[in-house]
């Protein structure tokens, strides 16, 4: 069994620390790979940039997903993932500061599994973290690997 | 009408009038003959009753052999009574000596008779065989008074004398006494005349011809021509009058026509135009009549036409005239006529209070001293334009007043025309003073230039303060969140190096942190109040609240707070809004009633200021109403953050939420004694 990857999509260097470090009080040990804004992201997804020569077999277990990026906004990597075949089904938590009404509505319209919005306070935050990598990386049971097998 | 005229039947006297006494001197039987078988045939085929009186020397036989020889059917003449012989003693001599008025009243009789049969007129011939010598005078004055007689009748006479039996002066006094006399010479008639009476027979045809002319002026008139006299009885009616009113000689003074008309002239003062005038009505008809009193008589002459037709027109030109008129003077629309020369020959009382000038000032006058200097030529040649028939439906002139202030007008105009209906000979326009209208449009044009503006900077700025609450809901926390995890962790890394005052440090950063992260989630939520939709419904407020303090309890187990909610309350609202806003309040109820043992909070309905309200009571801590002003300005705040935690933005976002349902928020309180807030929702929204 291949490892369970957690894709992170942050810009801010601070949330990639604290996110770090809320997974590892949380004993989540899992392969955190981080993506600095949306364009990367969507390399790592796809196996593209610089990331041609990465394994595609290994598809992130859940990706955390920042809405405001540099490059290509969150909503927007979410559209990709959720148009391509190979990653439609993917889970995506929206991980965000904002509660804006309008980012909720879009998010969840264009197919986020969660949203949960960063507490400012660190316990909160780690608290939140750690449920979230309960769910989906222990209760989860994930979507097969290559779903084009059954849309073929 | 007669024929004013009758044919003698002899050539060469041709015709003659009424009244014509001539004579004939014959010498032998036959010259006799010559002339009375034409003149009787004449007499007879013209519808005259003829006569004639025999002598010896041609006697009533030989009269009516002869007639019927030479008259065709004069059998049928005598069996219809049209021809009479009578001998010269029976009709002259009746009484043994001529009588000259006795032998005139017989004539007189004959003619009457004559007339009522039907017959034109009378013509006779008599012979003067019978004359004595010693009558002679008698007989020519008798010849006198006959001229006289049949003058003035239908009759025609033929004397015949013979020339043997007359001396000169007897033929000469016969000549006399007749208009003319036939006599014989070289075999042929010729008529032989009197110099005065030549003339006189002339000038007496002449006059006869003017007579029976003249009597046909009044006769043929188609007016009514009457003659009556003092005592009211009808003299004269002519034809017309006889046909419209055919029992007036009847009734006279009594008939509608006349009546009244003895007492007008008696009343009338002296005329200096010799004549009265009057209308009568008769039978729904009008009469114009003009009444001359004239002659030793006093014969009253009345000539009458019908006036009906003209009347009627002339009572509705009044009337229409007097409509126009009134609508003219007190139209509140100036209204103005020019002439084809464009000078003003009508100006209504509403134009005077338009132009400040007075109707007798401008009349005459050229169009343009109504017009500003500098749109004279313009406004001149709109008005030119309406002389090629054009109509004006709202075409703008200026008008300038007499003191100079210039008024917008909006102007219509019709084209009056002459009799055939091609000529313009005036032109009438209506105006609307529009001046008022003008800048008001003026005004509003710039007031909603004004609005546009705003709103379009408005526009933009509820973009960019979308766009700001956007970026502050994301960008300002992500630093709070470093502040106050780095806090955490180092005093989780370093909890063993870290001094109590150096923990205590950090934990004043991240509360710090975390209540600006508060206060930033208030005032997003504060804008949102602002910017969003609503939705209205009726809205349920009793069991609104009921789940606001159920909510509130569980939050606070610890705390003993009663609860009193009026049942039944409902208003029309947004329902996330009128709950965001009871929250506050509550939240505020609950916080400040902290301190109390037991809290008492209620929710209800009030009278203040003669209306019902909203109120929420409760039994805290209350506040001094010296500052109740800044109760509901945003982050303003009347206890300290150690006595109360909170941000400042909870009454505002209430207030935000009242208002933008047309409702009004206040609050009365006492320091310790607790705080009552009042609300309502605006007239629509209030409970009913």
């Amino acid at each position: 069994m291949k490892e369970k990857i957690i894709l992170l999509v942050e810009d801010n260097p601070d949330d990639v620390i604290l996110t770090e470090r809320a997974l590892k009080k949380s004993h989540i040990l899992n392969k955190l790979v981080v993506a600095r804004d949306g364009a990367e992201a969507l390399d790592y997804i796809f196996g593209t940039g610089n990331y041609s020569s990465r394994d595609m077999t290994a598809m992130p277990e859940v990706i955390l997903l920042d809405l405001k990026l540099p490059k290509i906004d969150g909503l927007e990597v979410l559209k990709k993932i959720r148009s391509d075949n190979r990653t439609k089904l993917l889970p995506v938590v929206i991980l965000t500061s904002s509660k804006e009404e309008s980012d909720l509505i879009k998010g969840y319209s264009l197919g986020a599994n969660s949203y949960i919005r960063k507490p400012v306070n660190f316990n909160q935050f780690a608290e939140a973290i750690r449920q979230l990598g309960l769910y989906w990386l222990v209760l989860n049971e994930a979507p097969p690997q290559d779903t084009r097998i059954i849309n073929e | 009408m007669q024929a004013e005229t009758r044919i003698s039947g002899i050539e060469v006297i041709g015709n003659i009038p009424w009244g014509t006494h001539f004579c004939q001197f014959y010498r032998t039987k036959k010259d006799l003959v010559d002339t009375l078988i034409p003149y009787f045939r004449a007499g007879l085929e013209n519808n005259e009753f003829c006569i004639c009186i025999t002598a010896d020397n041609l006697t009533a036989v030989d009269m009516l052999k002869v007639l019927s020889k030479s008259v065709k059917d004069f059998s049928g003449y005598l069996q219809k009574g049209q021809f009479e012989l009578v001998t010269y003693r029976e009709w002259y001599l009746q009484t043994g000596s001529f009588d000259s008025a006795r032998v005139l009243q017989a004539w007189e009789e004959k003619l009457n008779r004559a007339l009522q049969k039907g017959y034109d007129g009378l013509r006779f011939a008599n012979n003067d065989i019978w004359v004595k010598k010693n009558d002679w005078c008698a007989v020519t004055d008798y010849g006198a008074a006959f001229n006289n007689v049949i003058g003035n009748f239908q009759i025609i006479a033929l004397c015949t004398y013979s020339f043997s039996g007359c001396s000169t002066s007897e033929v000469m006094d016969v000549i006399r006494n007749h208009e003319f006399a036939l006599v014989k010479k070289a075999d042929k008639w010729d008529i032989l005349e009197s110099s005065r009476n030549k003339n006189t027979r002339e000038a007496l045809i002449e006059s006869r011809k003017n007579l029976v002319y003249l009597a046909s002026f009044p006769a043929l008139n188609p007016m009514q021509v009457i003659e009556i006299d003092m005592t009211g009885k009808v003299r004269y009616s002519n034809d017309s009058t006889n046909k419209l009113f055919p029992d007036l000689t009847f009734k006279g003074t009594q008939h509608p026509y006349l009546s009244g008309i003895l007492e007008l002239i008696q009343q009338a003062p002296p005329l200096k135009s010799g004549y009265l005038s009057r209308q009568v009505e008769v039978n729904v008809r009008y009469y114009e009549q003009v009444i001359y009193v004239f002659g030793e008589r006093k014969d009253i002459r009345i000539y009458g036409h019908d006036i009906s037709d003209h009347k009627q027109a002339e009572d509705l030109l009044r009337e229409t005239s007097s409509y126009l008129n009134s609508l003219f003077d007190y139209a509140n629309a100036p209204i103005i006529v020019w002439d084809n020369h464009f000078r003003i020959s009508r100006f209504n009382p509403a134009f005077e209070r338009l132009t400040g000038r007075k109707s007798r000032d401008v009349l005459g006058l050229g169009l343009d001293i109504l017009f500003p200097e500098d749109k004279k030529a313009e406004s001149l040649h709109q008005i030119r334009r309406t002389l090629s028939g054009e109509r004006w439906e709202a075409v703008e002139i200026p008008i300038l007043r007499i003191d100079g202030e210039i008024r917008i007008v909006l102007w219509n105009s019709a084209n009056v025309y002459d009799n055939g209906g091609k000529q313009i000979i005036a032109t009438i326009a209506q105006g609307q003073d529009i001046t008022e209208r003008k800048l008001a449009e003026v005004e509003v044009k710039k007031l909603n230039e004004i609005l546009r503006n705003r709103a379009a900077e408005l526009e933009v700025s509820n973009k960019e303060l979308e766009a700001f609450s956007y970026s502050v809901s994301h960008d300002l926390r992500a630093p709070l969140r470093s502040m106050q995890g780095f806090s955490q962790i180092l005093i989780e890394d370093c909890n063993d190096s870290l001094n109590d005052e150096c923990k205590d440090y950090l934990r004043r950063i991240q509360r710090s942190a975390e209540f600006m992260a508060q206060l930033i989630d208030d005032m997003l939520r504060l804008s949102r109040i602002t910017r969003a939709e609503m939705a209205l419904h009726e809205v349920n407020l009793s069991k609104m609240v009921r789940e606001i303090c159920t909510n509130l309890k569980n939050e606070a187990p610890q705390r003993k707070i009663m609860f009193k909610i009026s049942p039944g309350l409902t208003a029309y609202g947004d329902e996330k809004l009128l709950s965001l806003a009871l929250e506050n309040l509550f939240e505020n109820a609950v916080k400040f009633t902290g301190k109390v043992t037991v809290a008492h909070i209620e929710f209800g309905i009030t009278q203040k200021e003669g209306r019902q309200v909203y109120f929420i009571s409760d039994n805290g801590v209350g506040f001094d109403m010296t500052y109740a002003n800044k109760l509901f300005k945003p982050f303003q705040r009347l206890h300290t953050i150690a006595e109360f935690p909170g941000t400042g933005i909870g009454l505002a976002s209430v207030q935000r939420v009242i208002e933008r349902h047309g409702g009004r928020v206040w609050a009365e309180a006492r320091v310790g004694q607790g705080a009552v807030f009042y609300f309502t929702l605006g007239g629509k929204t209030d409970k009913q």
